[in-house]
């Protein structure tokens, strides 16, 4: 504990220091920026920003990233209480009882709500990610890759029993994404898969590119093939004209909220350690536990701060649990942090088991600045909400073309030869994906497990003497595939279950 | 205001002299005369982008030109050369390589091979070797023979890649050996080191650099050098030649351009980026990464024979494999 302690110290005077403080900053300020305009992300924003930290240190880089991610995960509740737009996928669950209370003029009170339950969420995932990473790094060596194949396996299986409306929907979408990470050099064999000849293709599908076609070009275009413009100010500005200011809720009311926004720091950092599955996930998961254990389901929905608290604590602690398997396994724990695993790599670091072994100082400066950026998330936020008023005042088809201009500059910035390309079949794709209401993140999350369940089984087979047995019952892996099928069961168990008890 | 019909022929006329003057500069004037691109096929921060940008600020002095790095990572750098040969031979586009390119020309990754090239330097060759750890069922390479001979088929020996240089080192050692062994192939370093040292696989090829962090530690340690010689740094260490085992390829980085480019223009860029190996900056790099522990250095005509004999080598290996029919 002392050397924690101590380690705890050590990172907080590193990241005090002025450059890294800025790198902070930036990732704050810059995160919050792209959160609340729609189609940017957390996601998008960390691969926009990648290549800006080229010219950085690596503890910069990951600082600022790290920020990005929080700041960008509070920011999409912006214009999802003040318009009815997620400003980012985290914050869709959000807009339910946000956008409600706006409509009610409260919208000051549900921004001060939305506010302070980030920043508990934030920093309860942080806290989490420093005191459970270092312990699932000692873990982290007995995986091996038949333990990375049931990990995989989990984070897949999580995803088809939390998506959304239709868990077909869903599982075709996550298909997709699996057939498209076997494209290009079998890693295992070394043959060229479904690329048809192109060299493009031979390396697989270039992720960033096809992440910001898939999020961020693909949502310009839903909104360009809408009838009318978007105007991002509608009546909300007519009721709450220009006074409108940060609410920030009383002792008391957090004090009548503390179980629920205790539960939802709980279940948002679980949520963000299950490898693959994100923040987005862990507001849904948070806000269901809301309205299942509230004495007063039916008035979620209508503009309670309860279900605000629910989902703004659970999508911000998922950061840090999203961290705790990047940083201890080398396996990103959400879309964003996937990304943030080639800015790992682009600096040389092995996120991998052995990095917070061999990293220690760098890992505990990162521990620190993440502490650090979610409590600057709070002076920024007071002063960030004005100018987004005005800014969300932009003319779409202006904001639009900024958009696509950045997003082709992020796809190209890789250094990847077809990225634009590539950014522009995704964006087709996302496209159409959500036009027929498919979602998109089970086929991100395909694309990033998909490679690690394939060649983690077969690398593991090849080490079992291709006995599938042998693979299988090995401890962690068996209780991971164990898991796996009980979170697949449960739901689906629970549905028959509420199904039958509404017939009655 | 009108523009009178004197004054536009005027400036027609000097708008044509000036194309002719440009296009006179770019073609009869000195080798170099405007910046220099080299490509690397792999990403920012990667060995070979860590190299180029360690010899290219000394090259840049001799030549007098800037000279910009260019990440086009894809396809074990198979993306990056199909650029490289759509580019002009003229000299400005400079090719960073290392030894996939053999494997990739074989394995039909890309329409090219190493014959389309003009090597101009072998920068430095890494030195890989066997190296296992603590959980490894054995402790040195006679111990390892001795038990995959016992259990044909057992050993697991972790590489980067299929298909890749990695596994074509790993074949020619053990088969000349006798062994039936199993090579694992992984698409990350850190993963493979993370699988030896949980006790995963029994043994990895890796080279010194990336391991060295575990080999100080004592965590993992490296008992076969694919070389002709023992390493300075590991004196205690056999090396395959003594063995009497075949000596696999070597694992080189170098620069090399599209062949057809002028003959002076080669020489140009072979001697600056030669001398630029000789740069303090470079021989920091080359040192701290253990690059120096064997002599590598090549120039042009000598690298591109070993390129030649290599291919064949290649050729051979990956057919044995079962990549190639």
């Amino acid at each position: 504990m002392l050397v924690v302690a101590e380690l705890l110290l050590q990172g907080l005077t590193e990241v005090l220091t002025p450059p890294n403080l800025m790198a902070i900053t930036l990732g704050v300020v810059a995160g919050i920026v792209l959160g609340a305009f729609p189609g940017l992300d957390s996601t998008v924003g960390a691969a926009l920003f990648i290549p800006v930290t080229y010219g950085m240190s690596a503890t910069q880089a990951l600082l600022l990233l790290a920020a990005l991610y929080g700041g960008a995960v509070y920011a999409g509740q912006i214009p999802a209480i003040l318009f009815r737009i997620p400003g980012a996928s985290e914050a869709v669950v959000t807009t339910l009882d946000g956008y409600a209370m706006a409509r009610k003029g409260q919208a000051g009170k549900a921004l001060g709500v939305g506010l302070v339950t980030s920043l508990l969420g934030g920093l309860f995932g942080v806290t989490t990610l420093i005191l459970l990473a270092p312990l699932l790094a000692n873990v982290a060596l007995r995986f091996g890759p038949a333990e990375y194949f049931a990990l995989g396996v989990l984070g897949l299986t999580a995803i088809a029993g939390l998506s959304g409306r239709s868990i077909t929907k869903a599982v075709i979408s996550a298909l997709i994404g699996l057939l498209l990470a076997t494209v290009g050099i079998d890693p295992i064999t070394g043959v060229a898969r479904f690329t048809f000849g192109q060299s493009m293709l031979l390396s697989g599908v270039s992720f960033i590119p096809a992440v910001i076609g898939l999020f961020a070009v693909a949502e310009v275009f839903k909104q360009a093939s809408r009838p009318q413009v978007v105007r991002a100010l509608d009546e909300t500005e007519l009721r709450t004209g220009r006074r409108l200011r940060v609410e920030l809720p009383s002792l008391g009311e957090l004090r009548r909220m503390a179980g629920l926004i205790a539960r939802s720091a709980v279940i948002g950092a679980w949520v963000g350690i299950l490898p693959g599955v994100g923040a987005t996930t862990a507001a849904i998961v948070g806000y269901s536990q809301a309205v299942r254990l509230s004495r007063e389901p039916d008035k979620f929905g209508t503009g309670v701060p309860e279900g605000l608290a629910a989902s703004e604590t659970a999508n911000n602690a998922a950061v840090g649990g999203a961290m705790v398997p990047l940083l201890a396994l080398g396996i990103p724990g959400s879309a964003t942090t996937a990304v943030m695993l080639g800015a790992f790599l682009m600096h040389g670091l092995k996120a991998g088991p052995l990095f917070l072994v061999q990293q220690e100082r760098l890992a505990f400066t990162l521990f620190v600045g993440m502490g650090v950026a979610t409590l600057l998330i709070f002076p920024f936020a007071l002063l960030a909400v004005r100018p987004f008023v005005a800014l969300l005042r932009i003319p779409y088809p202006m904001l639009a073309a900024g958009i696509l201009a950045f997003s082709a500059v992020g796809a190209r910035a890789m250094g990847d030869l077809y990225g634009i390309l590539m950014m522009f079949c995704f964006a087709v794709l996302g496209y159409l994906l959500e036009r027929y209401g498919f979602p998109v993140a089970p086929l991100v999350l395909g694309l990033v497990l998909g490679r690690i369940v394939e060649t983690s089984l077969r690398r593991a087979l090849i080490i079992a003497a291709y006995d599938p047995w042998m693979v299988v019952s090995r401890p962690i892996t068996a209780v991971l595939l164990v898991l796996s099928v009980l979170s697949v069961a449960v739901p689906a168990w629970t549905r028959y279950r509420t199904r039958r008890a509404a017939e009655k | 205001m009108r523009v009178g019909k004197p004054l536009v022929l005027a400036l027609c006329a000097i708008m044509a002299a000036g194309m002719l003057f440009a296009g006179g500069c770019s073609r009869g004037e000195k080798f170099p005369s405007k910046p220099i691109e080299v490509i690397v096929g792999w990403g920012a921060g990667g060995g070979t982008d860590i190299f180029t940008r360690n010899v290219v600020p000394a090259a840049e002095e001799i030549l007098g030109v800037s000279i910009a790095v260019v990440n086009m990572p894809g396809a074990a750098s198979a993306t990056a050369m199909d650029y490289v040969m759509k580019q002009p031979a003229d000299g400005y586009t400079v090719f960073a390589i290392t030894s996939d390119i053999l494997p990739n020309a074989v394995l039909g990754r890309t329409p090219y091979t190493p014959q389309d090239l003009r090597p101009l330097i072998r920068a430095h060759v890494d030195i890989g070797l066997i190296q296992v750890g603590k959980k490894s069922p054995f402790n040195t390479w006679e111990e390892l023979v001795a038990y995959a001979k016992q259990n044909p088929g057992k050993v697991t020996i972790g590489g980067t890649g299929a298909g890749s240089y990695d596994e074509v080192a790993v074949a020619v050692v053990t088969r000349s050996a006798g062994l039936d062994v199993e090579y694992v192939p992984f698409d990350s370093a850190s993963e493979m080191h993370a699988a030896l040292m949980g006790g995963h696989i029994m043994a990895m090829y890796e080279e010194t650099g990336p391991a060295i962090g575990m080999i100080e530690s004592g965590d993992v340690w490296p008992v076969l050098v694919f070389a002709e010689e023992r390493l300075e740094r590991f004196p205690d260490v056999p090396c395959v030649k003594e063995l009497g085992l075949d000596l696999p390829p070597l694992q080189w980085r170098g620069l090399a351009v599209k062949k057809g480019t002028p003959e002076e223009v080669c020489k140009i860029l072979e001697d600056a980026f030669a001398k630029a190996c000789e740069s303090q900056q470079y021989k920091e790099f080359a040192s701290k990464r253990f690059l120096d522990l064997y002599p590598g250095f090549l120039r042009g005509a000598d690298f591109a024979k070993s390129l030649e004999d290599e291919l064949k080598q290649y050729e051979e290996i990956l057919k044995q494999l079962g990549y190639k029919k």
